[in-house]
């Protein structure tokens, strides 16, 4: 008999137990359906009312985003992260914890040194890949080391660390996006055409491009490097992909032009 | 008390009542229930041209006859005091169901106050069933995609709109004809020129007061802009790094900032001269004038010409007895030996690009039934009724243009113009404040250049500045929307909508990321080799 009541027991809590997290389940689903529509008060509400890792990271994450901003919810958002962090660094929640922790420290008061963040992110990369949330912090790498104020060695020291970087990749938003941070410095401050078109090249042929006025700039960037590169077939191809795609834009009567000459100059 | 002075200070006392009723009138609270139990929801605008309320009252009667439950309201509120007035029911949270963005309202309202619907246009607009839209997305109905809904600081989008505008002049062909016994319209600068001379010679000769352009502060502005852009498209196609032209305004003044071009260029020195021969062109003072005055002389028949909007048709074909024609602003052609070494061709427009779209408030009581409004007004059917009423140009796939509006449609001809100063607050201000060293009785271009030279290098940086902050700022709001979207996706890896946005989302920040740090680091280096500080 005493092990019937104790059964009956374990019977009710794991029920109360299973309902109390179906209704967490939904109330977090709700927390990041509010925060993914840019809605942070109601969302800071409905995780404030679970207490599991994952509501407490989307909690902190709506509490620094809160308008306004203040030190306080700063602070708040801060110790959120950091004791996520500590109980757990390497689950999902812990990983993205740190990665959240660092991204909002570049906006403290003060904001973290650069070099803290760039071994934030060495760190998050270097002990977690493959990892969604860890692979995040590749692009936002390339361009605190392309964009920082260093020696030309350095800077090809820099430009050599992602370069290592993009094959250990896995996720297809992080390497477009490291790519073409890396390409779009190349072009910007180099002009490295050579360098560049394979990279942007990689992420039109895969068609990782997502929003299009980007996909725009890009093939027209990819079709110019391959015409000083002498690649007129590599150039022909992205120009005709652009008319394809924008037919009716203010730079098509220009390309229409550009195509027509390099195909003349190509023959049949 | 004398008469007059009795009659002067009633006609004032009437004057202030007015202007109370009509400010009461804008500003005052919206948001009253419906006395027949029917749900109201409202939209509010600035587009007072006479066609386009017509065309709006009509789409409302049909929505109403098929949602007898609903009842919609126009309100209409002047372009002049849109901002208050948007502003104040925003924060107020009165503000109607969808408000038409754009003056002012429009930025930095988004976040706080719309609801964004970034998801929603994805899905079909069930207004477009039994058409050939159907089952389409909605943002792919729109004619340029819906680019002008996305806002660069939230990454997200913001209302729809079912028309377009472009820049035109209109031109009375029966003045024209009487002053230059031709139809022959300018096509290029020297012929404007031509035209101009014509048109004085014979108000000179005949004492009538006629002139060839009804120029205004807007008139000058679009004018010159446009002949600004074409002057930069040779020096910014050398110089643009990326190559994909055309090179965007900040990279330019970066690349000033830089020291990569001066204003002592010959590019630069073109610019000006072609807007000083421009400017003489226009009405004198032309920089004090209304563009309502510029409307009323052209519609009087006392000017030739009139550069406007295309919104402006109807509003214009209701006010004349006269036949109009329409044309783009005469730029110089590339043989033109003293302006066309800058050019590469005439300037290109853009594909047609929805206008003044209207967004949903956060502050709706009803934003399912407003969404609903909105998706109904944007479907092919109602854009081609609205504008077949107001002559508008139509944004939806399929749609044509109303056969008279044919001339206003966007002419993608030429090659892309290039960046202009009349963009950036703080240029745009020192542009705008010494064009009297331009274009007065004892103005130049030396002069006018030689003022720029002085303050270019501040009003170049503090615009970046701004830019730069503004775009940091939205790289970090948005990081939380990122996670959420990240999170919801990896518990619905099969939702096409959700990965879209979250793709795009992650896509943005880090191109707008990538583009900040870009930035602070050339104005750095500029800093260091003009020795030149912040300022």
């Amino acid at each position: 008999m005493p092990r019937l009541c104790l059964s009956v027991l374990l019977l009710c809590c794991a029920l109360c137990g299973s309902g109390q997290t179906a209704e967490g389940d939904a109330e977090i689903q709700s927390g990041w359906r509010e925060l993914s529509r840019l809605n942070p008060v109601p969302a800071e509400k409905l995780f404030a009312s679970v207490h599991s890792r994952e509501a407490r990271l989307g909690a902190a994450l709506a509490t620094f985003t809160i308008q306004p901003h203040t030190s306080a919810r700063r602070e708040e958002a801060q110790r959120l992260l950091a004791d996520l962090i500590e109980e757990n660094p390497d689950d999902d929640y812990g990983i993205a914890a740190t990665y959240y922790r660092t991204r909002l420290s570049t906006e403290g008061s003060p904001p973290a040194d650069t070099l803290t963040t760039i071994n934030a992110y060495r760190q998050l990369l270097h002990e977690h890949p493959g990892n969604p949330i860890a692979e995040l912090a590749a692009p936002k790498l390339a361009i605190l080391l392309l964009y920082a104020d260093v020696t030309a060695e350095l800077w090809e020291a820099h430009v050599a660390e992602i370069t290592a970087l993009l094959p250990q990749l896995v996720w297809p938003a992080t390497q477009r996006d490291t790519r073409l941070a890396l390409a779009d410095a190349l072009l910007r401050l180099h002009s490295d055409h050579a360098r560049a078109l394979p990279l942007i090249a990689y992420c039109l042929d895969r068609d990782l491009i997502v929003r299009p006025p980007r996909r725009g700039n890009l093939l027209l960037q990819a079709a110019e490097s391959a015409r000083l590169l002498h690649q007129p077939q590599e150039a022909i191809r992205y120009y005709r992909r652009y008319l394809e795609e924008y037919p009716r834009e203010f730079r098509t009567d220009e390309i229409t032009r550009r195509l027509q000459a390099l195909e003349t100059e190509a023959g049949p | 008390m004398k008469p007059s002075q009795l009659i002067r200070r009633g006609l004032l006392l009437l004057g202030t009542v007015f202007v109370l009723f009509c400010a009461w009138q804008a500003l005052r609270p919206l948001g009253k229930p419906s006395a027949d139990g029917r749900i109201t929801i409202r939209f509010g605008h600035w587009q007072l041209e006479p066609g386009i309320r017509t065309a709006f009252e009509q789409l409302i009667r049909d929505y109403e006859a098929l949602h007898p439950n609903i009842r919609v309201e126009q309100i209409t509120v002047p372009g002049r005091m849109y901002r208050q007035w948007g502003s104040t029911q925003l924060i107020g949270g009165t503000a109607p169901d969808l408000v038409q963005i754009g003056l002012g309202v429009q930025g930095g309202f988004f976040y706080d106050y719309f609801q964004p619907i970034t998801a929603e246009i994805n899905l079909p607009n069930p207004y477009n069933a039994g058409t050939p839209l159907e089952g389409v997305p909605w943002r792919n109905t729109f004619k340029d995609g819906m680019v002008t809904s996305y806002d660069p600081e939230t990454f997200e989008c913001y209302g729809a709109s079912l028309f377009a505008a472009t820049i035109r002049i209109y031109c009375n062909m029966d003045l024209l004809r009487k002053v230059t016994g031709s139809d022959q319209l300018p096509v290029t600068f020297r012929e404007f020129q031509e035209f101009c001379a014509l048109v004085h010679d014979y108000a000179q000769s005949t004492g009538e007061h006629i002139e060839p352009i009804a120029g205004s502060s807007l008139t000058g502005i679009l004018m010159l802009d446009d002949l600004f852009r074409s002057q930069m498209q040779d020096l910014t196609s050398r110089l643009n790094p990326t190559m994909d032209l055309p090179m965007d305004n900040d990279e330019f003044y970066l690349q000033y900032l830089l020291g990569r071009w001066t204003l002592k260029d010959p590019a630069l020195q073109s610019a000006a001269e072609l807007m000083r021969e421009a400017g003489a062109l226009l009405t004198p003072g032309f920089t004090q004038i209304d563009h309502d005055q510029a409307h009323f002389r052209f519609v009087q028949g006392r000017a030739v010409m009139l550069m406007g909007f295309s919104l402006q048709a109807t509003g214009i074909l209701d006010q004349i007895n006269f036949p109009i024609q329409v044309i783009r602003s005469p730029q110089p052609d590339v043989d033109n030996p003293r302006f066309g070494p800058q050019m590469r061709a005439r300037s290109s427009e853009n594909g047609l690009r929805t206008y003044g779209g209207f967004a949903l408030t956060r502050s709706s009581q009803h934003p399912a039934e407003a969404l609903d409004f909105l998706r109904f007004i944007t479907s092919a059917e109602s854009c081609r009724k609205f504008c077949e009423i107001s002559r508008c140009l139509p944004s939806i796939i399929g749609v044509e243009s109303p056969d008279i509006m044919q001339a206003f449609m966007p002419d993608t001809h030429g090659y892309p113009p290039g960046p202009t100063f009349y963009i950036s607050p703080d240029t745009r201000a020192l542009i705008l404040n010494s064009q009297y060293l331009l274009f007065g009785p004892e103005a130049s271009p030396a002069r006018w250049l030689a003022r720029l030279s002085q303050e270019l290098p501040s009003t170049m940086r503090r615009d970046l500045q701004r830019t730069t902050d503004a775009r940091a700022a939205s790289v970090q709001r948005i990081e939380a929307a990122i996670a959420a979207g990240q999170r919801l996706l990896a518990d619905h890896p099969d939702d096409d909508i959700l990965s879209r946005k979250y793709q795009s989302q992650l896509e943005t920040q880090n191109e707008m990321e990538a583009t900040v740090h870009y930035t602070r680091l050339r104005l750095k280096q500029a800093e260091r080799q003009t020795g030149r500080g912040p300022n």
